[in-house]
């Protein structure tokens, strides 16, 4: 599973445009809302879950990224 | 001047057009006498009987027409366009359309507005009467809009008949006797207003129960008893230093049990309170403070010492030592039913934010309306998701501890995030939702996600401040382990939290809103004209609130306290600026703005008041915000300034320091000039997205 391709069905954009620096600031429609769609998004995607604390400290893709790889999971 | 285009004449919803529009026709008759009378006025005012007619039906169309400027087609004198302005008598208005006819019309008149309606006047008659056909596509028109507009027209005549009043005074109302009674039954909300005062049913409680848990912030536990002791200590300090009726004791706090404290104590003194939230920018802080001429600020021990220096304003900080008070305070209070209770800062257009005073009796009203319908009583808890500044607050604190509830308070990194706002749900039995749509539909986002469902305790969703998704409805009611009751509720935090509410039962997908539904006890609605007459059935007017809950104005500025709250026909209105209108069953429908403010994070913004932030930069020479969709039905601020290069970094920094961060756009696009419309406005619509 590529972590891009889940960042591109939550906000509707290419996956190429997405990179580990992509963040709340520098992605346009990146809302509250997304937010949480994104994170449970990424759950579903690679069957895990994410315990409070990581859900609060994620904040860019590479955020995500790192919180995957600390949980095993191979992300490409 | 809309001119090229029919009356928009309200349209059936979501039904397919018929290619060629089937005409239904309908007969009036003015008998002679009326007639008669009718061209004795005419001729007074030096109209002919067509041009009364003409002007009778542009009348009426303009009164079911959402613009009141249109075309007409008139037989044998081709287009007529027309420009019903505000504040016309009827007189006028058939002056102005014979001075834009180029001959004088004849009978049979006959008109026709689009493709919808055509109109035919033959007057006298054989027996001297006035004989009217309307011939209207009734499929295309909404439900009874035409019935409607042919009753209300004969109405017109009968009026212009009966006197010559009616021919130079303001415009009757257009409303047919079936509307006007159906108006009447809707705004027919009168209840015993409860006569007491916004924190004495928690003092109550206080007795009643007084070990029942009332606050609940992270770890702690505090009990009505305790929450007491604080309010009675806080308020003996504050009585101290001069607080009392109609002063104002300002609240700098983060979200906690002592914003609880702090706001049944001010009010146990006798005074108002204003929230000033402790994250604004120091100018904008130290505006408000100034502004409500607070003398008192209180706030909680890690907050003193951060807060901007604020010499001659006495600070206080509720901790934990008030709880041990031992002093009692009132009954009897020192202030009255109609005495000020909190003032609440808003986005203001031209720059500064202006404070709504509302008074006990219209908290008290709304609150007890809520309480009572909704059933909330000592078993309830709510999650406090709202920030002080805010109203919806008002109803956290004072509703649920009017009847013995419990309010959580969600600890501040809790404030944002859905899974910690569920883990609290569920450990402490939440029972009453109360937010902006938003976070609900964060919160259900996140439990349909995790294939989670709410936690069993919900019981009651109240949604308001912003549109509901449609589809929003469902979604809850699919998570949810029982039969929830689910509201939207709107207003204006100048009408005392809100002043209407819909039981949200199935959704139809097709509908383009929840419906904003009818009003509160104690409380009115009426949709008006620039005229303030009342629109009819189906068309959009300003939605103005009347009743208990209208605010005492705005603190400390006349002048837009002169301009926003009006009396109409002796009652108090509060004129929205939100467009509504009424459906044929008495529900309202939201139509939003008219104006430039939006909602950001249910947050009330006056994109003019961002407009002249910008403009107070040096190097600014224009400046024009949009609100843009960002998707899942929020939205996000950009601006743009002129001239071209100035850097967005500095203009930010310049906002972040004068206005709250919900206000500071996402982007500042700087540009050499602004596009242009032909009558040379900035033309929002090409701005750069």
């Amino acid at each position: 599973m590529v972590l891009a391709d889940v960042f591109a069905s939550v906000f509707e954009q290419p996956a190429d445009s997405f990179s580990d620096a992509s963040n709340q600031d520098s992605v346009s429609g990146w809302t509250s809302l997304r937010h949480v769609a994104l994170l449970v998004g990424v759950e579903n995607a690679y069957g895990i879950r994410f315990s409070n604390a990581e859900m609060a400290s994620m904040r860019s893709m590479g955020d995500i990224r790192s919180a995957l790889v600390r949980k095993g999971v191979h992300v490409s | 001047m809309n001119g090229a285009l029919p009356p928009r004449l309200p349209l059936a919803s979501g039904a397919a057009r018929p290619p060629a529009p089937v005409l239904t026709r309908r007969h009036t008759t003015l008998p002679a006498e009326g007639t008669e009378a009718i061209r004795a006025l005419a001729a007074g005012h030096g109209l002919t009987l067509p041009v009364v007619y003409l002007a009778a039906l542009v009348r009426c169309l303009a009164d079911w027409s959402q613009q009141p400027s249109f075309t007409l087609e008139l037989a044998n004198h081709g287009r007529l366009e027309v420009e019903v302005a505000a504040g016309w008598s009827f007189a006028g208005l058939a002056k102005d359309l014979q001075a834009r006819l180029a001959s004088t019309p004849t009978m049979p008149l006959t008109v026709e507005a689009g493709e919808l309606l055509v109109h035919r006047v033959a007057s006298p008659g054989a027996a001297g009467d006035s004989q009217i056909t309307w011939e209207t596509a009734d499929l295309a028109l909404a439900t009874g809009v035409a019935q409607d507009m042919a009753d209300a027209h004969l109405m017109l005549l009968h009026q212009l008949a009966s006197g010559a009043q009616v021919w130079t005074g303001p415009a009757p109302s257009p409303l047919p006797p079936r509307q006007a009674l159906l108006r009447t039954r809707v705004n027919a909300t009168e209840e015993p207003q409860p006569t007491v005062l916004l924190h004495e049913p928690f003092w109550r409680q206080a007795s009643v129960t007084p070990d029942a848990v009332a606050v609940i912030d992270g770890e702690r536990r505090l009990t009505y008893q305790q929450i007491k002791k604080g309010a009675t200590g806080l308020a003996h300090k504050l009585i101290g230093h001069g607080a009392g009726p109609s002063k104002l004791v300002a609240i700098t706090m983060h979200k906690g049990w002592e914003q609880v404290v702090a706001a049944l104590g001010i009010l146990g003194a006798g005074a108002a309170y204003v929230p000033i939230a402790p994250d604004l920018p120091e100018e904008r802080f130290l505006h408000l403070l100034s502004h409500a001429q607070a003398t008192i600020l209180v706030t909680q021990p890690d907050l003193a010492s951060q807060l901007p220096r604020t010499p001659g304003v006495w600070r206080v900080v509720v901790d934990d030592s008030l709880l041990q008070t031992v002093a009692t305070l009132g009954p009897p209070w020192w202030q009255e039913f109609s005495d000020l209770a909190y003032v609440i800062y808003t986005s203001g257009s031209t720059g500064l934010p202006k404070g709504v005073m509302i008074d006990h009796r219209g908290a008290v009203n709304t609150i007890t309306d809520i309480n009572h319908r909704f059933g909330v009583g000592p078993g309830d808890r709510v999650l406090a998701l709202s920030a002080l500044g805010f109203d919806l607050s008002v109803y956290d604190i004072f509703g649920l501890l009017g009847v013995g509830g419990a309010i959580v308070i969600p600890p501040p990194p809790a404030q944002r995030a859905p899974w910690e706002w569920l883990d609290l749900m569920e450990q402490h039995r939440v029972s009453v939702w109360n937010t902006v749509p938003a976070l609900m539909e964060m919160l259900t986002t996140y439990v349909e996600g995790r294939r989670l469902r709410f936690n069993d305790s919900l019981r009651l969703v109240l949604m308001s401040g912003d549109w509901i998704p449609v589809t929003l409805p469902d979604r809850i009611r699919t998570l949810a382990a029982q039969d929830i009751t689910l509201i939207g509720m709107g207003g204006a935090t100048e009408a005392s939290i809100w002043s209407n509410y819909y039981r949200i039962g199935q959704v139809d997908p097709v509908w383009p809103s929840i419906p904003y539904g009818l009003p509160l006890s104690n409380q009115t609605f009426d949709v008006l004209d620039a005229d303030l007459r009342p629109r009819p059935t189906w068309v959009p007017g300003e939605l103005h609130i009347g009743g208990a809950g209208v605010a005492m104005g705005y603190w400390r500025d006349e002048a837009k306290t002169r301009a926003s709250f009006i009396t109409v026909d002796g009652k108090r209105l509060y004129k929205t600026g939100d467009m509504g209108r009424y459906l044929p069953d008495g529900n309202l429908e939201f139509l939003g703005r008219q104006d430039f403010q939006v909602k950001i994070h249910g947050f009330r913004v006056e994109l003019g008041e961002i407009e002249a932030a910008l403009l107070s930069h040096d190097s600014v020479t224009g400046a024009v915000v949009t609100a843009v969709d960002a998707g899942n039905s929020s939205k996000r601020l950009v601006a743009y300034v002129t001239p071209a290069g100035l850097a967005e970094s500095s203009l930010r920094e310049h906002l972040t320091a004068k206005l709250p961060s919900y206000m500071v756009p996402d982007r500042v696009v700087a540009m050499e000039a602004f596009p242009l419309t032909p009558n040379g406005k900035v033309d929002r619509t090409v701005l750069p997205g």
